[in-house]
C-alpha cells in the first residue's frame, strides 16, 4: 500500500518536472529573446572592456599629475626657501631624553623672503618651498650633542652657504657692523662719531734685544692696515 | 546534436552552440520558471535571466553528463525565481502555526496529465505554490524552505497544507466534471 503510494508520487512528481513543454506554454518569440540575451551578454563584456579603458585612463592621467608634482617640487628644491624667525629663539626639543644627545629645531616659516637654514654638526641644510608653511614634522634637525645655547638661527641672503664641521653652532651669522646710536647733541665734532663706530683695540708684541713685551693700542680700523705703523712712545 | 559537445562548444565561445541550448532548454525551464512565477511576462524575464547566468557561469561548469547540466540550470532558474518573488515581497506572510498535514490524494493526481497537473499548480496562490513546488516536488524541507524564504517551519507546514487541501478541491472537482463529462 505504502509503495503504491509512493510510486504514484514519484510518478507524478516525474511527470511534472519531466514536463519539456507544451505547446501553449513554449516562448512567444524565441528569436527575439535569443537577440535580447545576446545581446546581454556581449553588452557585458563591452561594458568590462570600457571599464577597463577607464580604469587605464584614470591610472595615466594620476601618473602624469604625480610626475608633474614631483617636477616641480624638485625644482623648488634648487630654490631656497623662505625661513624667518621671529619671536624667541628656536624652540629646541630633546627628542630622546634617555641619553639627552638630539634635539630637534622646529622653525616656523613666516614670509617670502628666501632664506637659507643650515643646521650645524651634520652638515645638514634644509630648504622649502615658499611660501608654504612647513609642518613640525618638515623640519626637524636631528643635531647631535648640542646644547639649546648654541643653536642658532640665521636670516640672510639667498645664498646656500656651507656650514664648518668643526663649529659646534647650527649656523652662522655675518656679523652686522654694531652701530652704537648717538644722539646728535652728544657729538663734540663729526669725527667722534666715527671713532665711535670703528676703534678698535689691537695687540702687538714689542722685541727690544733678548726682552719681549706685549701691549695693547686703539687703532681706527679703517686707517689701519698691515702697512701701518704704531708709535709706541718708550718712558723710563 | 549532443547537448555534451554544445556544451563544450558554447564554453569556448561558440555563440551557435548557445544558441543552440537555449533552444533546447528553454521550453522546459520556461515551464519550470512559470509553476513559480504566475505572469508569463515575468516568467520569460526571468528564464532570460537565468540562461544570462548559466552561459556566464558555464567556464567553471564541468559537464558531469545531462542529468547534471539539467539540475544545475534547474537550480538556477529556481534561484532566479525565488529571488524575483522575494523582490516582489510575496512571502511576507504572517507566521502560522502547522496545519494539520492533509494527505493528497497522489492516486488521483498520477492518473492525471502532466499538463493538468501543470495547470493546477499554477492556479496555487503564491505562497502555496511556493511552498508546495519546493517541498512536494523538487524534496526540500520545510527547514530548507523556511530559511530561503524567511518564514518559519510552522509556516511552511501550514502552506503545503493549505496547498494540498485546495489541490484536493481542485482534483474533486476534476473528478466531478470527468464523471459528469463521462455520464453525459
Amino acid at each position: 500500500m505504502l509503495h503504491e503510494k509512493q510510486t504514484d508520487s514519484f510518478h507524478w512528481k516525474n511527470k511534472l518536472s519531466d514536463l519539456d513543454g507544451l505547446p501553449e506554454e513554449s516562448i512567444s518569440n524565441r528569436n527575439a529573446a535569443w537577440e535580447k540575451l545576446h545581446d546581454r551578454l556581449h553588452k557585458k563584456t563591452d561594458r568590462n572592456k570600457t571599464a577597463w579603458y577607464w580604469a587605464a585612463a584614470l591610472l595615466l592621467l594620476l601618473f602624469s599629475i604625480s610626475f608633474l608634482i614631483v617636477t616641480n617640487s624638485s625644482n623648488n628644491l634648487h630654490k631656497s626657501i623662505s625661513l624667518k624667525r621671529t619671536g624667541p629663539a628656536p624652540a629646541i626639543k630633546e627628542q630622546d631624553k634617555k641619553d639627552n644627545q638630539q634635539a630637534i629645531i622646529f622653525i616656523k616659516l613666516l614670509d617670502k623672503q628666501p632664506a637659507t637654514y643650515i643646521a650645524g654638526k651634520n652638515n645638514v641644510t634644509r630648504t622649502g618651498t615658499v611660501g608654504r608653511r612647513i609642518k613640525k614634522t618638515d623640519l626637524p634637525v636631528i643635531i647631535n650633542s648640542i646644547t639649546p645655547e648654541t643653536a642658532v638661527v640665521i636670516i640672510t641672503a639667498p645664498s646656500i652657504s656651507t656650514a664648518d664641521s668643526a663649529i659646534p653652532s647650527i649656523a652662522m651669522v655675518p656679523a652686522k657692523p654694531s652701530l652704537r646710536v648717538v644722539n646728535i647733541n652728544e657729538l663734540d665734532e663729526p669725527e667722534a662719531l666715527f671713532t665711535a663706530q670703528v676703534k678698535k683695540h689691537k695687540r702687538f708684541i714689542i722685541q727690544l734685544g733678548n726682552e719681549k713685551a706685549s701691549g695693547k693700542a686703539m687703532v681706527f680700523q679703517r686707517n689701519f692696515t698691515e702697512s701701518s705703523q704704531i708709535k709706541i712712545l718708550l718712558s723710563n | 546534436m549532443e547537448i555534451g559537445k554544445l556544451v563544450r562548444e558554447a564554453k569556448q565561445g561558440s555563440t551557435a552552440a548557445q544558441k543552440c541550448l537555449f533552444d533546447q532548454l528553454s521550453d522546459k525551464m520556461l515551464l519550470l520558471c512559470r509553476r513559480y512565477v504566475k505572469n508569463r511576462e515575468d516568467a520569460e524575464e526571468i528564464l532570460l535571466d537565468g540562461f544570462y547566468k548559466f552561459f556566464k557561469h558555464l567556464q567553471g561548469f564541468t559537464y558531469q553528463g545531462e542529468a547534471a547540466l539539467h539540475a544545475w540550470l534547474k537550480k538556477i532558474m529556481i534561484n532566479e525565481c525565488l529571488m524575483f518573488l522575494r523582490k516582489k515581497n510575496v512571502f511576507s506572510m504572517m507566521a502560522e502555526n502547522a496545519a494539520e498535514e492533509i494527505a493528497l490524494e497522489e492516486e488521483a493526481l498520477s492518473n492525471l496529465s502532466a499538463a493538468e497537473i501543470f495547470n493546477m499548480v499554477v492556479q496555487l496562490p503564491v505562497g502555496y505554490r511556493t511552498v508546495f513546488n519546493l517541498y512536494a516536488v523538487e524534496g526540500w524541507t520545510h527547514g530548507e524552505i523556511a530559511s530561503l524564504m524567511g518564514i518559519t517551519e510552522g509556516t511552511s507546514k501550514s502552506q503545503l497544507s493549505k496547498a494540498r487541501s485546495l489541490l484536493q478541491k481542485m482534483l474533486v472537482q476534476k473528478g466531478t466534471e470527468y464523471v459528469t463529462r463521462k455520464t453525459n
